[in-house]
């Protein structure tokens, strides 16, 4: 029998009693060592040794976590067994919306189950809808609004797919789908069936997008994997294990073509969409190269990425390994969960970054322009090993301190499990897979900092959803993020500020709604700044309708590109404001 | 009068100091052994959940540095174990026992730098991976991982130096060929890229990141007809990885039922049976509930031409799993093997009552005259 079967287990770091020797006088001085670094370094909380690098920067809190003052309350419930089902540990997206009509933005919360995921739809609510009734005050507003979709939740997707001025919401589920239409009064109805729609699979991203600009939005569904539940996995040390995306068949993308008379159809094969299958997670929408067409990125999970190029016939084609964004720098599919899109560089074209499991960076892929397509600028702008140790889900590029520049805050949380973090009060097994989140700061042409926010950065949960958006309505932004089994957290901006803001709606008045795919740019001394109306963002998320700028001088116009290729330039009164654009006016509003 | 600005270190400001500093070596002195009686810190990394095989196997090897905790090659099979299964926090602790026990251990060091790499330490994992260059100067594994160290931070230049010099120690490396590629190609050097990328596509027209990093040059060469035409034709998977000794050998060391089965059935493409045998009966012991593996156990002792030996593990298989019809019918290939008609006949008639379609058992009862 070994040593082992007669002592029993040696929890770590017990001290055995009988052995004397030079390298425990080493192991006691590098204790020391840790012990003094981690009191120097604050709470220990935070044993991220990537962090302690250089280019680890230490400021202010740029946030405040104000969850409990703000009546949201919130956790997205997850159905946990030994066997670990693949999708309690997916879930998680929200959305940031006006859906009243009142000028704040109210928050939609896709929610799992502790009963079963079994991808049929439940019988009770449970997603959950927050009204926001004053700045930074939420209420449960989930009966009186309709929006407590009972199914598996899993993200979400807004767009105003009947072009009423009132946004629509889409649930997205692991099992069926469902279409609320809003009222306009912020209260809406379930009309999946009426729409045509019937998406049993797993979705987890959503994107509304008018694809052949005939004045609709239509709809873009990411598609994960064919779940087998009788299926069961094992890590590496043979322990069961939720499974990875390539344990189960994966499934091709759909594309729905908004008739404009409240139906939908599925031309996912006659589009081209359905000839590639992958797990899909996320999907943002642009006009990536520049042709006046918006294009789809799809961040698939261990298959390669998809940057679908829209024809504009109602076809597209699948241009994301010619371009560079299939695959990281090494040419390896990796592990694809949020996505977000943005002018990272300020050279006017949207990159796109992306965030990925441990041993794997996030990525972040420039786009070069002039047809070359896109180069993983990761290591290049700083975003590298830093994650290495961490897997991101949500993700969202904001200007936190208003200098005109776009930082990055990702969720994180895994889905593999690591060491148990001491102390963590989260039910099993979450302990294993929490994490901390990352926060970095651009600091200018596209080269990142990380940051250790001692509210956002030290938390470890396991994290998914993230968006944000001017909850308070002072001009910067706020972030909501989700947690498996763990309260949602509200965190207010309160970074010291750089410079001022400017909040812009594109309205196109002819559509009665607002103009998704529109490209804003404004000149901010001598840079320019260029925002593209979207809404989905991150991880099964959606965002707010309108562009956040920072900016360090008082720009005097700006310039949209409507989604139909006309532009149109719009005098600027000054900011630290919001304001609208409406196509056609030529005069902002307030 | 000026009043004299006092000095900083006086005659008795230095005889304090010496005081001080010889009280500091007496405290060493008498408490060091303390310090020297207490043990390191060994990592627990045993769980509940465990496949049986991986906790015996790391749970012998941790006992084993528990008993000799100034042994190196016991710190060093537990942190490859350690390594081998994934547990990689656990592994960094050990192999930094591992290096202070031994500094010179190369291989030690090499797997250290990658585990350092996988916790996001890049910067520690690159000192550790010039040291090993250093001490092992004509291996080209280390320059590469710093030639891939180096990429992945953006360091394009130093990438591309990195892998030129793996390729000087070993010139044929189809993995160092394409990682230089990808450098040249992320340097602008899209003709020289296209250069290298274009025979090593053609040596090696399953790797998906050769064809798909040549598809990348030609759009950025102003070839993008060859890039579309390269791209619609582009092979699903990556097949390259680098031949790496030191790797090798603690991948290798993996007990799980999964790593077991990979393994096994690698044996079995090389025709190492008896080996393939091995590593399916370690894999059995972590997922007994399955009933493939001993069907696979049974098919390799068949190739052995052992076919009694073969007979209990297809009987565990069906046990398993009754409607298993290829158990069925390599068992009765077995009986029949041995000679036990009736046997024979009625394991094919299982298999081709469960599976109607089963050709080779209806082929088998047919050729008795049981059909």
């Amino acid at each position: 029998m070994s040593d082992f079967g007669v002592r029993g287990r040696i929890p770590f770091g017990e001290p055995r009693q009988s052995a004397h020797h030079k390298l425990a006088f080493v192991n006691w001085l590098v204790v020391i060592g840790s012990i003094t670094v981690g009191l120097s370094s604050g709470c220990g909380d935070d044993t991220d040794p990537s962090r302690s690098k250089a280019q680890s920067l230490t400021h202010p809190a740029w946030f405040a976590e104000v969850t409990e003052s703000t009546g949201l309350n919130f956790t997205y419930q997850t159905f946990i067994t030994d066997r670990r089902p693949m999708p309690s540990v997916m879930g998680g997206g929200l959305a940031l919306f006006d859906a009243d009509g009142d000028g704040d933005l109210d928050v939609y919360l896709a929610n799992g189950s502790s009963e079963t995921p079994i991808g049929a739809r439940g019988t009770r609510p449970a997603a959950r809808f927050f009204r926001q009734e004053s700045p930074l005050r939420f209420r449960d507003a989930t009966l009186e609004s309709g929006l407590g979709d009972p199914g598996y939740g899993q993200g979400v997707a807004i767009g105003d797919f009947d072009n009423d001025g009132a946004p629509d919401l889409l649930a997205l589920n692991y099992g069926p789908d469902a279409l609320y239409r809003n009222r306009g009064d912020g209260t809406f109805e379930d009309v999946t069936e009426r729409a045509g729609i019937h998406i049993p699979g797993w979705s987890v991203s959503g994107a509304f997008v008018d694809i052949d600009r005939d004045g609709f939005l239509d709809l873009y569904l990411v598609q994960y994997v064919e779940f087998d539940p009788t299926k069961s996995c094992t890590d590496s040390a043979g322990r069961p294990e939720f499974c990875g995306p390539l344990a189960h068949p994966p499934l091709h993308d759909i594309l729905l073509r908004n008739r404009g008379d409240g139906t939908f159809e599925d031309i996912s094969v006659s589009s081209g969409i359905a000839s590639a299958v992958a797990a899909g997670l996320g999907v943002v929408a642009q006009d990536f190269n520049g042709d006046g067409w918006v294009d789809l990125y799809v961040a698939n999970d261990a298959y390669a990425n998809q940057l679908w190029i829209n024809r504009g016939d109602l076809t597209f084609v699948d241009e994301s390994i010619p371009q560079g964004a299939a695959f990281n720098m090494n040419s390896q599919a990796e592990a694809g969960m949020g996505v977000v899109s943005e002018d990272f560089d300020g050279d006017g074209l949207p990159d796109l970054f992306i965030t990925h499991l441990v041993k794997e960076t996030n990525t972040l892929y420039r786009n070069l322009g002039g047809g070359v397509g896109f180069q993983d600028a990761t290591g290049a702008s700083g975003l590298g090993s830093s994650s290495m140790r961490h897997t991101g889900f949500g993700t969202s590029a904001m200007d936190v301190e208003l200098d005109g520049d776009i930082d990055l805050v990702i969720a994180n949380g895994g889905v593999n499990r690591g060491a148990p973090i001491a102390g963590s009060n989260l039910p099993d097994p979450w302990p294993l897979y929490a994490e901390s989140n990352l926060l970095y700061r651009n600091e200018g042409g596209g080269r990142f900092a990380i940051m250790d926010d001692p509210s956002f950065s030290k938390r470890q949960e396991v994290s998914r959803g993230l968006v944000t958006g001017d909850l308070d309505g002072d001009g910067d932004l706020d972030m909501i993020v989700t947690n498996l089994d763990s309260p949602t957290r509200v965190y207010r901006n309160d970074a010291i500020r750089h410079g001022s803001w400017l909040r812009i709606r594109a309205i196109d008045p002819a559509l009665g709604r607002d103009a998704i795919g529109a490209r804003i740019t404004i000149r901010d001394g001598g840079a320019t700044r260029t925002r593209t109306v979207s809404q989905a963002v991150g991880y099964g998320s959606s965002g707010p309708v309108e562009a956040h700028f920072g900016v360090t001088q008082v720009p005097t116009s700006a310039t949209v590109r409507w989604p139909s290729g006309e532009s149109e330039e719009f005098p600027l009164p000054g900011v630290d404001r919001a304001l609208t654009l409406r196509r056609g006016t030529g005069t902002p509003e307030r | 009068m000026t009043a004299e600005i006092p000095r900083p270190h006086t005659r008795s400001n230095r005889t304090m100091l010496l005081v001080a500093g010889l009280l500091l070596i007496v405290c060493a002195v008498v408490f060091a052994p303390q310090f020297l009686a207490d043990p390191p810190l060994i990592p627990n990394p045993i769980a509940e959940g465990m496949e049986a095989a991986v906790k015996r196997v790391i749970g012998s090897a941790r006992a084993d540095v528990v008993a000799n905790p100034s042994s190196e090659p016991a710190w060093r099979r537990f942190a490859n174990l350690l390594d081998s299964h994934d547990l990689n926090e656990e592994a960094v602790i050990a192999y930094t026992h591992v290096l202070a026990l031994n500094p010179g251990d190369s291989a030690s060091r090499y797997n250290y730098g990658l585990l350092l790499e996988y916790v996001g330490r890049s910067d520690e994992a690159l000192i550790e991976f010039e040291t090993v260059v250093a001490a092992r100067p004509t291996d080209s594994a280390p320059h590469h991982r710093i030639g891939e160290l180096h990429a992945r931070e953006g360091r394009q230049a130093e990438a591309e130096a990195a892998f030129r010099r793996a390729l000087e120690i070993s010139p044929d490396s189809q993995i160092s060929q394409r990682g230089l590629a990808i450098a040249l190609n992320a340097l602008g050097k899209t003709g020289e890229a296209i250069a290298l990328l274009e025979p090593l596509a053609a040596a090696v027209p399953a790797d998906r990141g050769t064809t798909s990093s040549l598809v990348q040059a030609y759009q950025r060469n102003g070839q993008p007809e060859k890039a579309a035409a390269l791209n619609s034709v582009l092979p699903p998977a990556d097949t390259l990885a680098l031949r790496d000794p030191i790797r090798h050998a603690v991948v290798s060391l993996a007990v799980d039922s999964k790593s077991c089965i990979d393994r096994a059935k690698e044996f079995e493409r090389s025709s190492q049976f008896q080996l393939a045998i091995q590593a399916f009966v370690l894999a059995a012991e972590g997922a007994p509930e399955s009933a493939a593996i001993p069907d696979w156990i049974g098919r390799n002792y068949m190739r052995l031409g052992q076919p009694r030996l073969a007979i209990p593990h297809f009987d565990r298989s069906v046990a398993l799993d009754p409607g298993r019809a290829n158990a069925y019918f390599n068992r009765g290939s077995a009986y029949e093997s041995t000679g036990n008609r009736t046997e024979a006949i009625g394991d094919y008639r299982r298999a081709a009552t469960i599976d109607p379609e089963h050709k080779l058992a209806k082929a088998r009862l047919q050729a008795l005259g049981a059909l």
